[in-house]
């Protein structure tokens, strides 16, 4: 499989001459199985780019993509109302992801477009555009062609509901873990297994342990403990706190030079090749 | 004119800081608003007037990130058009509501204030004048004229100049299209007349133009800025798939018409400061 960065950035965007080369887009990735499964993970503001070279590669009437939520915050959903692909009457986009305390993901999703936000129709209504399918759920296991997909509840907060994703195909393997936090030690255990032995482990980096943490979120160090005790080849780290720049995050980088596994930093455009 | 960076017209949705004798004013809540709070928390700044245009989601989109919230001296003060139903605090409360938001909008520790206006209310904030006017634009959209030392900035975002009539909530029904088109062409020429700057909706160019979507061309702004004698004009709303090159090219298209018009042509660049 083929695994390309669109937004690697948390919280907020933060385009600037200082992070120009992580890049500013919030949270997207996109994977494409060898037989040319369209799987993105979440949709920051990534997925309109993705969206614009989808539509440029003739991604048209009856085309199918896979959009896997890990949960509902802004930065991993607020591209979808500019996902172009979606106005497409004939395309097919299933969207995946957690439920909702007291409402169902398609209606929170819909508020998203509501009116008083967004001038273009409500594409979740089911009468505009593509068509639409939503899967809800906490923990599962589906395939989507040859693409084996695992999810399982990870700790993001205490009101949060976040999912993390296990990807399999070809032979490839990467662990998706966002937005995730190990207040409690019982919080490894979903990451671990999510994340056990896998090619590449994408994982969130918003803390740094000398600073102030962000609840809810990880640490580099915390991303790569992660990526030792599940045996990982490499660690990504990803979700860059906004005010993170670019020098900032090589320094954090070679700060891991020479350590037993592999560790980089998610760039904004960056494509890697997972197989067997 | 000074410039914070080197290059780019930058990658952030719309914010403005207006310094008017001390009295902070911002325009919009764009992903930029982030920048411009981490500047007036610094600055201790303690009252912050926010003018809104409108409630689409890139012109608000950066107000949960917005640091001042997280200061208990401060307090902001949102203004905009009237909304009925939902009123602009609801639209604002919606955006911080779980699941989308960790932090709802009533956990903020700034006090906020929602202040509604009517099409054509003037009102002070210290020294400076501010008058409202209702544009042209899919949802209720406010323009502003900010009048301080003798000096004036027009703020004309989001709108179709010359377009149809697209949203008729709150317009009065008795009166018909061509009455109210008219009227409000006038606004925008009572926003701007005599302005030092106009900031300006110049999302498309002529060849792009898209009659539904409540935007604006640079030819458009060109007259409308010769007829009511303002000083310059600056491109603003870049299309977000603009490069720093095409924007070049487009100040260069531009220019002989600006110079027969009489009009100083900028276009916005983010991180640059004027003193008027």
């Amino acid at each position: 499989m083929r695994v390309k960065l669109w937004g690697t950035r948390g919280s907020v965007s933060n385009p600037s001459a200082g992070t120009r080369r992580y890049g500013g887009n919030t949270s997207c990735v996109e994977i494409r199985g060898t037989a040319g499964e369209v799987v993105i993970l979440d949709a920051g503001f990534g997925l309109h780019w993705l969206g614009q070279r989808l539509m440029g590669e003739g991604f048209s009437s009856g085309s199918e993509a896979h959009v896997l939520l890990s949960h509902l915050h802004w930065d991993h959903i607020q591209g979808l109302p500019f996902f172009t692909p979606m106005l497409v009457e004939g395309n097919h986009i299933c969207v995946y992801g957690p439920g909702v305390n007291g409402q169902g993901l398609k209606d929170a999703l819909m508020c998203q477009m509501e009116r008083a936000y967004c001038p273009v129709p409500n594409f979740f209504d089911d009468s505009i555009g593509a068509r639409l399918t939503v899967h809800e759920f906490d923990n599962a296991s589906f395939t989507i062609g040859g693409v084996e997909i695992r999810a399982r509840q990870i700790h993001h907060g205490d009101a949060a509901v976040c999912l993390g994703y296990r990807i399999e195909n070809d032979g490839g393997s990467l662990a998706y873990l966002p937005d995730v936090d190990y207040t409690d030690p019982e919080h490894f255990e979903s990451a671990l297994d999510l994340a056990e032995g896998v090619d590449l482990l994408i994982h969130d980096s918003l803390n740094r342990e000398d600073e102030e943490p962000v609840k809810g979120h990880a640490t580099d160090a915390d991303a790569v403990r992660v990526g030792e005790q599940a045996g990982v080849e490499q660690v990504m780290l990803f979700h860059h706190h906004p005010d993170r720049s670019d020098d900032e995050i090589d320094a954090v980088v070679a700060s891991y030079a020479g350590h037993r596994i592999r560790v980089s930093a998610a760039a904004q455009g960056d494509e890697i090749r997972l197989s067997s | 004119m000074a410039e914070a960076y080197a290059t780019g017209y930058g990658g952030n949705t719309p914010c403005l800081e207006i310094d008017a004798a001390g009295q902070s004013i911002i325009i919009d809540a764009g992903t930029g608003i982030r920048g411009a709070g981490q500047a007036l928390v610094a600055r201790g700044v303690e009252q912050i007037d926010l003018l809104l245009s409108h409630t689409h989601w890139d012109h608000i989109q950066g107000f949960p990130y917005f640091p001042p919230l997280d200061e208990e001296s401060v307090t902001v003060r949102v203004h905009g058009l009237r909304h009925s139903s939902p009123s602009l605090h609801e639209v604002f409360s919606g955006q911080q509501q779980a699941p989308f938001s960790p932090r709802p909008l009533a956990k903020v520790r700034a006090k906020l204030e929602f202040i509604e206006h009517e099409d054509g209310d003037q009102f002070h904030l210290g020294e400076t004048k501010v008058t409202c006017r209702r544009l042209n634009h899919p949802g209720i959209t406010a323009g502003y004229r900010v009048e301080s030392g003798g000096h004036v900035l027009a703020y004309i975002c989001d709108t179709d100049l010359d377009g149809d009539v697209l949203h008729v909530d709150g317009l009065d029904q008795a009166v018909d299209d061509a009455g109210w088109l008219e009227q409000l062409r006038q606004n925008a020429r009572d926003l701007g007349h005599s302005a030092d700057v106009m900031v300006c909706d110049t999302f498309f160019l002529p060849e792009e133009f898209e009659p539904l979507w409540g935007h604006s061309c640079p030819d458009e702004f060109l007259r409308l800025a010769a007829e009511v004698d303002a000083a310059g004009i600056w491109l603003f709303h870049h299309r977000p798939g603009r490069a720093d090159s095409d924007m070049d090219g487009i100040l260069e298209r531009y220019r002989s018409a600006a110079v027969a018009e009489g009009v100083q042509l900028h276009a916005a660049r983010e991180g640059v400061e004027v003193s008027l």
